[in-house]
């Protein structure tokens, strides 16, 4: 029932949103949902289209992925809602991770104005035409994004008992069970995720 | 400022960041779990249904009947519980100090319960990937039966003290008033959009976990203040009674975790009774499922739930190895406090107290 619906909604509009040059995608593990790709130069005209038109009057979430090595690119993930028909629709965009532009949805969704300054803050994507691009999250002064995968998980030495120095939480945790790699908080900020890294060390671990 | 006129208001969020989505990229799927349920600390459960929901969807696994009901069962009574701390400190807000003692009180209960059953009192960290941790016992069940018989008179006693009082209907009714536009545009989701006339309940638009077999039924309210919020909220409480009864008496028999042992190690027995609360470093741990994590394929899944706050998201993103690639997190508290300059611009400084309660935010959902 709710699958005939969901297509009924997008069906009217998907003539439109092919001439922008959308597709729909394999759906997304989503309940209730389905997936669409959209081209950047496309995003405001498209969205517009999917909420007046298409009735996704809820912008339920926006978040983005870092594909640093696969396809170096970030993925932004617009999860729309439609409350009348009961379903939701992810909407796909990729920007070039090097020049991390696109334009702000704020104008269509109030709800994007806090999510899109958290991706500026967290990833460092740059949303134009947004009413106030400031950090959110971490403070004024940090520099780096934390959530772009070459920003490196440090860890800052702790006072863990009195009378005793201070040392790094990852000291304490057993070789054995560490799965975790605590990276050196003076390594420079280049380096990369420490991914293939711990990857390698879980296969290597003795299996008790 | 203008006198006692709030003008302008600006939130600033951010002194709770703890960047558990970044930590959480460097943990292996199942100690993701502790990360996630300090985010919003009143309603452990749910944080961990939401996230072991998206993980299992993503990995494909069915969990059995018997782990479905007690995941309801525990979210229910998490939500009672959530909803006793903000009627408790709301009440406090306007000086009725005695409704903060009784709530707590109850909420004692409640606690107990998840105390006895994981050793832990706000984070039971009771599910596991593929299931739950280990199978109730006969004493529990008896402990939350208990509990469920002395509720709903318990719940009485608080709709007398305050539902009629004139104070606090001087203080709520048409304070902070939202519009059913305001909620779609700013993403405002459970209670506060129930407060605004639309039946919106993730349990009932895309059931999860069982929730269709179960009959409540969703509040609404029409006049979308503070006061319309605190009768939804009041009567979800009792809907929640209403499903944790109805989960009790129907608890299937059967398994609690699936039976691919990769996914969740085997069965463990587990000490129960007064041992249960001190933390005795056991072989759970040296498991291996949990030691060196599941292998997830490649894929990205996005599953939410109807949290005590609202929709409650996980989008997990794997990369085919036992960590996860990306967890991105939809709280309903981060929307809640984006929309509050909406409603306390413009009124008086200490309706915005009461604004603030009746949004119900936590400050660990907004800032993650």
């Amino acid at each position: 029932m709710a699958e005939i619906k969901n297509l009924s909604v997008l069906e009217a509009v998907m003539g439109k949103l092919n001439l922008l040059g959308a597709r729909l995608i394999p759906a997304e593990k989503l309940p209730g949902g389905q997936a669409l790709v959209l081209s950047k130069d496309k995003l405001i005209e498209g969205m517009t289209v999917l909420k007046q038109e298409a009735g996704f009057t809820q912008l339920s979430y926006l978040t983005a992925v870092d594909w640093m090595e696969k396809r170096k690119e970030f993925e932004l993930l617009y999860f729309l809602h439609a409350l009348s028909a009961a379903q939701r629709l992810c909407v796909k965009v990729s920007v070039d991770r090097d020049q991390p532009n696109v334009l702000s949805v704020s104008q269509i969704w109030p709800a994007a104005n806090w999510y899109e300054r958290e991706l500026y803050d967290l990833f460092g994507i740059r949303f134009q035409n947004h009413p106030d691009l400031r950090r959110i999250l971490m403070p004024d002064d940090w520099v780096g994004h934390p959530l772009r995968k070459d920003y490196p998980l440090t860890e800052e030495p702790v006072h863990f008992l009195e009378r005793t120095a201070p040392r790094l939480p990852s000291e304490l945790i057993p070789k054995k069970y560490a799965v975790v790699t605590a990276q050196n908080p003076a390594a420079p900020p280049a380096v990369p995720a420490a991914k293939p890294a711990t990857a390698d060390a879980a296969k290597d671990k003795p299996v008790a | 400022m203008d006198g006692e006129t709030i003008v302008k208001c600006v939130p600033d969020v951010g002194f709770l960041h703890t960047g558990v989505e970044k930590q959480s990229e460097f943990r292996i799927f199942h100690q993701v779990f502790t990360l996630i349920n300090r985010l919003d600390y009143l309603s452990g459960p749910q944080e961990e249904m939401g996230y072991s929901l998206a993980v299992e969807q993503l990995l494909g696994v069915e969990v059995p009947k018997r782990a479905q009901y007690l995941r309801v069962l525990l979210c229910e009574l998490s939500r009672i519980a959530s909803h006793l701390v903000w009627l408790g400190t709301g009440a406090l807000e306007v000086n009725m100090s005695s409704v903060f003692m009784y709530c707590f009180d109850t909420r004692e209960k409640i606690l107990d319960i998840f105390e006895q059953l994981a050793g832990a009192r706000f984070f039971p960290r009771y599910w596991r990937i593929g299931g739950l941790a280990w199978d109730v016992n006969e004493d529990w069940l008896q402990q939350v039966k208990n509990f469920l018989k002395i509720f709903p008179d318990r719940w009485k006693e608080y709709h007398d003290l305050v539902t009629e009082n004139p104070i606090w209907l001087k203080r709520s009714k048409g304070i902070a008033k939202l519009t059913l536009q305001d909620c779609l545009d700013y993403s405002l989701t459970g209670p506060i959009i129930r407060g605004c006339g639309e039946p919106y309940d993730l349990r009932r638009v895309f059931p999860y976990s069982s929730y269709q077999d179960f009959e409540f039924d969703i509040p609404t309210q029409k006049e979308g203040d503070a006061y319309a919020r605190y009768l939804v909220r009041m009567e979800e409480m009792r809907q929640s009674w209403r499903i944790a009864s109805q989960a009790l008496e129907r608890l299937p028999e059967g398994q609690v975790k699936t039976e691919d042992t990769k996914i969740t190690p085997g069965a463990l027995p587990r000490p129960w009774g007064k041992n249960a609360s001190v933390m005795v470093p056991d072989r759970r741990i040296t498991a291996a499922p949990l030691r060196e994590g599941i292998k997830i394929p490649d894929g990205a899944s996005y599953h939410a739930i109807e949290s005590s706050r609202g929709e409650l998201g996980f989008y997990v993103v794997s990369d085919g190895s036992n960590k996860p690639y990306r967890v991105g997190l939809r709280t309903p508290s981060f929307m809640a406090i984006q929309a509050l300059p909406k409603v306390i611009e413009g009124g008086l400084l200490a309706d915005a107290v009461v604004a603030i309660a009746s949004f119900d935010p936590v400050l660990g959902d907004v800032d993650r």
